[in-house]
């Protein structure tokens, strides 16, 4: 059951008990189920087993961040400094033998046009 | 006939333009080497003899008729290319059988640079797939041997880069380095390696892993050749919007030129606990010699170092997570023969990536999965501004800052396989200047008892890559350990 947090407490403190909470939580197999789905990956029994132990002992490692105040601190997403690097959006044509290199990179094709699996066919008994 | 492979690029070059030998002699006797000992250390994954060949004969033909080309810094220069940079038809693999059978239509921009220098490639690098990795070992065509001692690591992820320069495979190597990927095994392999400041080399080609820290930089037995290098490599780039547009400076011709009254710090969170005894005495030893050179050293503080790995290992899988989504089996690489789309996502993906790649991709996927984003990502980064902050506090005080690249030398083979979080500790010296977007250079430092080589890693401030290289070369002229070659 998830840990009410207490609204009084400062912004930081907040965080720190946050992590707390999420590090206590039981990293399980079904959360893994989860994260595997969302990742699109499909592992083995043995591989499972590995990353099942593995995952949370990552996680307690990083755990120690909780300890870090950074109340008003701003986070880094880049560091250059660049903002809004534009370029006119120009047409550039894709010479025709770049072109037959792309689509020989394609692992199924017809002709020029590149096969995928359905991408509708789960939905089909909904339509 | 080659009796004896140069180590410099300037030896080469001077070969070619003396005619002591052909553009031809000098690419077959590389590959003659790495035909007889690349067996043991697994350093190329492809091997691109036509080319390199044609190429060769190319360069000889324009010799022959006009004279060897001075306004070509790197003409008839064989070089290496880690597999996670992109190699116009030449298969790049990044390591991981996702990609074994991909062809890029195109160059990497610092390859297209190195290539109009006169730079010929012979081939690609292994690496640890998709640059996951501090030993080389995570890569699905096998281990690199460090070629001091083969029952080390070379180092990674860009190990196979830094055995193939130690083994005189090529005349240098293109890497990329995210946390200590040309460093550290250009420490490990008795090198110098350069990671850039970010923004000063094009990413554009470089297969991404995490996009706010990624850097491609050289790999080479001497800084001087280092210096060129980055000379030919640096430079915005209309293809990549994080280049910046600041002027390059001239490296090579600016090297020797050690700035006066030079001011030095040495954080003391990277001479603790962490750093082994005789690395520790190495290292304070170079310490002593740069003293020597008139540098003023004093000790600093980077009070955050020792949250720089646990920020490090929320903030790139998270990254790597996003990036990695577009290996999925469907426009290019393996696709698995299943019959569903989300099969063909998870079972392409299943045998396409290494056990640490989908450690990676599902730790960062979880850290940015609905509810888990502020505890981790948008926290990690926060303290990434207190490490940011760190340098931008010290470099008011000293202009350069002088380290360990690593905790000990190459450590056994198979030592860390078993233990993720011991081999992320390997980087524990490289990935704060990284997370700074920081220019970070590996100078060997020479060598232990055992004969592994010993880095020393020389920070600067953003840009400042000229500084770095400067104190670098500068170092490197009193012992010139590079002179020393691995028994193979």
């Amino acid at each position: 059951m998830r840990r009410r947090l207490n609204t009084c407490l400062p912004a930081a403190s907040q965080t720190a008990c946050f992590i707390v909470y999420l590090f206590n939580m039981e990293f399980n197999s079904a959360l893994i189920e989860k994260i595997k789905r969302l990742s699109r990956l499909a592992t083995d029994a043995e591989e499972s087993a590995t990353l099942k132990k593995q995952l949370p002992d990552i996680l307690h490692f990083v755990e120690q961040l909780q300890s870090v105040d950074t109340h008003g601190v701003v986070p880094t997403h880049q560091v250059t400094g660049l903002s809004n690097v534009w370029r006119e959006d120009e047409i550039r044509a894709c010479p025709t033998d770049i072109q037959q290199k792309i689509i020989a990179q394609f692992p199924e094709r017809e002709g020029n046009l590149l096969v995928t699996p359905a991408i509708f066919e789960d939905m089909s008994d909904e339509m | 006939m080659i009796k004896q492979l140069p180590l410099i690029i300037e030896e080469a070059r001077e070969g070619l333009r003396a005619k002591k030998f052909s553009c031809r002699e000098l690419v077959d006797a590389y590959f003659e080497r790495i035909e007889k000992i690349d067996g043991t250390l697994n350093s190329f994954i492809t091997i691109e003899k036509e080319s390199a060949r044609v190429c060769a004969n190319e360069c000889d033909e324009q010799i022959a008729l006009t004279g060897y080309p001075e306004d070509k810094p790197l003409f008839g220069i064989p070089f290496a290319v880690k597999d996670a940079i992109c190699t116009e038809g030449i298969r790049s693999t990044a390591s991981a059988k996702i990609l074994d059978n991909y062809i890029p239509p195109f160059d990497a921009t610092v390859i297209a640079k190195l290539k109009n220098a006169g730079g010929i490639i012979l081939g690609k690098n292994n690496c640890d797939a998709f640059g996951h990795g501090a030993s080389n070992e995570n890569s699905q065509y096998g281990p690199v041997p460090n070629p001091w001692n083969i029952k080390m690591v070379a180092g990674g992820s860009s190990g196979g880069s830094a055995a193939a320069v130690s083994a005189n495979f090529c005349a240098f190597a293109i890497g990329e380095d995210t946390g200590g990927s040309i460093r550290q095994p250009a420490a490990f392999c008795g090198l110098a390696g350069l990671r850039p400041s970010y923004g000063r080399n094009s990413r554009y080609g470089v297969m991404p892993m995490a996009s706010s820290l990624d850097t491609v930089g050289p790999l080479a037995r001497t800084v001087q050749d280092v210096a060129l290098l980055m000379e030919v490599m640096a430079g915005k780039d209309e293809r990549d919007g994080t280049t910046v547009q600041d002027a390059v400076p001239a490296y090579s011709a600016e090297i020797a030129k050690l700035p006066k009254k030079l001011r030095v710090g040495l954080p003391q969170e990277y001479f603790t606990g962490d750093l082994e005894e005789e690395t520790k005495n190495i290292i304070e030893k170079a310490i002593e010699d740069i003293k020597n050179l008139g540098v003023q050293v004093s000790e600093v503080s980077l009070p955050h170092t020792k949250f720089s790995v646990p920020v490090y290992y929320i903030v790139v899988p998270a990254e790597d997570s996003s990036n990695l989504g577009r290996m999925d089996g469907i426009r290019y690489g393996v696709r698995a023969e299943v019959d569903n789309l989300f099969d063909t996502y998870a079972e392409s993906r299943a045998i396409g990536f290494p056990t640490e790649v989908k450690r990676r991709i599902m730790i960062g996927t979880f850290s940015l999965s609905s509810g888990y984003y502020d505890a981790y990502y948008a926290h990690a980064q926060k303290v990434r501004t207190l490490i940011r902050q760190d340098f931008d506090k010290v470099f008011e005080t000293v202009d350069l800052l002088l380290t360990p690249t690593t905790p000990t030398p190459a450590f056994p083979l198979g030592s860390k396989t078993e233990d993720p979080i011991a081999m992320y500790l390997a980087d524990v010296f490289a990935v704060s200047a990284s997370l700074a977007g920081l220019p970070a250079l590996s100078v060997s430092a020479g060598f232990n008892a055992a004969g592994l080589p010993v880095g020393l890693q020389i920070i600067g401030p953003r840009l400042h890559e000229l500084e770095v290289l400067q104190l670098g070369y500068a170092y490197e002229q009193i012992n010139k350990w590079f002179l020393k070659q691995p028994s193979l």
